[in-house]
């Protein structure tokens, strides 16, 4: 297995945990509305997303070409995969971002108010959206196996 | 315009380098085994640099390696 696959693989686990069990706690206990006044889920949510950081650094540097180690770890055909993933992985959190708006305009029109712990979760859902989008799209376009290099 | 079609004799030109394998061809093109496992299969087309360091190391001319097709 290629770095690179790995690294997409372990990507897209970190971060899909690390969003579910930040669903878990945004949404369990008084939703959006109350998120911002429980302190304790903050903190929660922010230790979450900060062992998430941890874990994904820590897998970089785990899965790192080691010092002296022959052979080639990524390659121009590494560096096209991760180019486009990262670029589906840009469009899907434009669109994301755009369709949840709408959804908090639609659902708060007539309060004429959004709730701020929505404000929270738009800021770390961002985060895993980005991450587990770009992971995702670069495991399609390994499996796919396919393209042309560069130049 | 047909759809234009770039092939190669990689794997033949690798067992004619006394049976290199796909693994020290990658190390001495510069490219992981992943990649000239699907040059080998036709599913990657090698940039231009890739494709003259391949043919460098069989010390053959990229006419010979790689042949385009439309």
């Amino acid at each position: 297995m290629t770095q690179a696959r790995k690294r997409a693989i372990f990507t897209f686990l970190i971060w899909g945990s690390v969003m579910a069990a930040f669903a878990v706690i945004f949404f369990i206990g008084g939703g959006p509305e109350r998120f911002a006044l429980g302190k304790w889920r903050r903190v929660w949510g922010a230790i979450i997303i900060g062992f998430g950081f941890a874990s994904y650094y820590g897998m970089l540097f785990l899965t790192r070409k080691r010092p002296g180690a022959g052979g080639v770890v990524t390659d121009e055909r590494d560096a096209d995969i991760r180019r486009r993933a990262n670029g589906t992985g840009f469009v899907v959190v434009l669109l994301y971002v755009f369709l949840l708006a709408i959804f908090l305009w639609e659902k708060y029109q007539a309060a004429g108010a959004v709730p701020v712990g929505w404000m929270w979760f738009l800021a770390y859902s961002t985060s895993f959206a980005a991450y587990i989008s770009s992971s995702v799209g670069a495991l399609i376009l390994e499996s796919k196996e396919s393209g042309r290099g560069q130049g | 315009m047909a759809k234009a079609e770039i092939r190669n004799k990689i794997r033949r030109f690798r067992f004619d380098a006394g049976e290199m394998t796909q693994e020290e061809l990658a190390e001495r093109a510069g490219c992981t085994r992943q990649t000239i496992i699907l040059m080998e299969q036709g599913r990657y087309v090698p940039s231009l640099a890739l494709a003259f360091r391949i043919v460098r190391v069989f010390g053959a001319k990229i006419e010979d390696v790689f042949e385009y097709v439309e």
